[in-house]
């Protein structure tokens, strides 16, 4: 696959991969309706993360020829780019902890949580993921003001996600007597919620930094190595919600 | 744009359906909700200790029922009552076949808790539940072999010492075997539905 295409085209594959995510998840919500059976949850969140590691994050970079001048701007990026993704790997290992802590903890029952609220706030992330994209791409082609305009949607959809989480979710759980210390699965869904938005906070700087430095003339189509890891960290917040939505709402019987 | 990524998509969307009807079609006829012990199920450690009218309890008796343990102390201020409560409102879940459930009751507070007082405890919530006690040994013995955890602590309590102790419930089905936990605060309805499949 050619993956240096222009930019409108590059903007249309990333409207086509949210299509793609948003038909899954409208496929997952069906099937934990219907089915009940965690299997099919997992191949699901499965392809969702395969879609976005490759056409978001954009993994296959890992793999480009280097420069063998140590000292180029295109050596360092693939250095960076190697140390961003062992970072990924590490912090992978911390949400993979907690979601194996909720599967012991809590074998198949669920906490009982808003179901509308929960589907809301990761339509939300899912869209923010997408102007991400769409950001990262207007950067990558040298459109400065298309990379602010779609990082700032980002960053407001981002937010919107945050406060979704932490001021409504949390105190709606919290009145109905779902606490951290009320027991297992509170302290489970207050860990695990957490921990993911503490991620979504610091992504939310991380888009202000990048944001303040493209406002400076920081960026180029060429050089944007700041742009790409805000970008790939920002998708990699949204990895660990598509495993730990179904972990914390669709498991058990919905209806 | 790349034409392959038609191709992606039509994939993903056969992996999703051959996933559903992998599972239509193959799927096993239980779905526990409680957290399973894995195969070979292990046998559940013997306990063996003098009931309050001098009968001796023996778990391997047991065998042919299903017994739900559970582990606490008599002045438990809300986890042991919480769950005896919820057990016996599993056991009015499940109506004439309660009679094929026995919840067992073990102390982990042998200082204050006798036999006789283990036993009227239980009494208040349900006459068939069984509640054991006994000396420091006998019942370490027991905490041992079922990996709980106890830890007293002092408290302004006017009872005195608070005792801090693992508060799930453990399934053990009529074959002798641990089958499933429950952690604190598990719907009960998610244990009848368990023991519903079980006593299938």
């Amino acid at each position: 696959m050619s993956h240096t295409q222009d930019k409108s085209s590059a903007f249309q594959q990333g409207v086509v991969i949210f299509i793609y995510l948003a038909v899954l998840t409208a496929l997952e919500y069906f099937v934990a309706v219907t089915f009940n059976a965690v299997s099919i949850l997992a191949v699901v969140a499965i392809i969702k993360v395969a879609l976005v590691m490759y056409y978001y994050m954009h993994i296959y970079k890992l793999n480009e020829d280097g420069d063998d001048d140590t000292h180029s701007y295109s050596y360092k990026t693939g250095t960076n780019r190697l140390g961003l993704w062992l970072f990924l790997l590490s912090d992978a290992f911390v949400f993979a902890g907690l979601l194996t802590v909720r599967i012991n903890l809590l074998g198949f029952t669920r906490p009982h949580l808003d179901q509308l609220l929960g589907l809301a706030v990761t339509v939300v992330l899912l869209i923010s993921s997408f102007f991400m994209n769409r950001g990262e791409t207007a950067m990558a082609h040298g459109d400065k003001k298309g990379f602010i305009t779609n990082t700032w949607i980002t960053f407001v959809l981002g937010l919107g996600f945050l406060l979704g989480v932490v001021a409504v979710e949390w105190p709606n759980a919290a009145a109905e007597g779902l606490t951290a210390s009320s027991g297992a699965p509170g302290a489970v869904f207050y860990m695990m919620t957490g921990m993911h938005a503490f991620h979504v906070f610091t992504g939310l700087i991380f888009l202000l930094v990048v944001l303040n430095n493209a406002r400076k003339d920081v960026y180029s189509a060429e050089k944007h190595w700041g742009v790409e890891a805000a970008a790939v960290y920002w998708h990699f917040v949204d990895l660990v919600w598509i495993f730990f939505y179904p972990a914390l709402y669709l498991i058990g019987k919905l209806l | 744009m790349d034409k392959k990524i038609f191709w992606v998509g039509a994939a993903s969307l056969a992996l999703v359906v051959l996933a559903i009807l992998l599972v239509v079609l193959f799927s096993k006829p239980v779905n526990f909700r409680g957290t399973e012990y894995g195969k070979p199920y292990p046998s559940a450690p013997q306990i063996e200790l003098i009931r309050s009218n001098g009968d001796t309890f023996r778990l391997s008796d047991q065998k042919g029922k299903i017994v739900l343990l559970f582990f606490g102390y008599t002045s438990c201020p809300d986890v042991c009552p919480t769950t005896l409560a919820e057990l016996k409102l599993v056991m009015d879940g499940l109506g004439d076949k309660a009679k094929l459930i026995q919840v067992v009751f073990v102390s982990v507070d042998p200082q204050r808790d006798t036999p006789e007082k283990t036993q009227t405890y239980v009494d208040h919530f349900n006459k068939q539940f069984i509640g054991l006690s006994g000396t420091v040994e006998e019942l370490s013995l027991v905490w041992d072999t079922y990996g709980v955890f106890r830890e007293t602590v002092e408290s302004d309590s006017a009872l005195g010492y608070i005792v801090n102790h693992t508060a799930r419930v453990y399934l053990i089905d009529a074959d002798g075997n641990l089958r499933l936990s429950y952690g604190f605060q598990t719907p009960v309805e998610d244990i009848v539905s368990d023991l519903e499949i079980l006593m299938k």
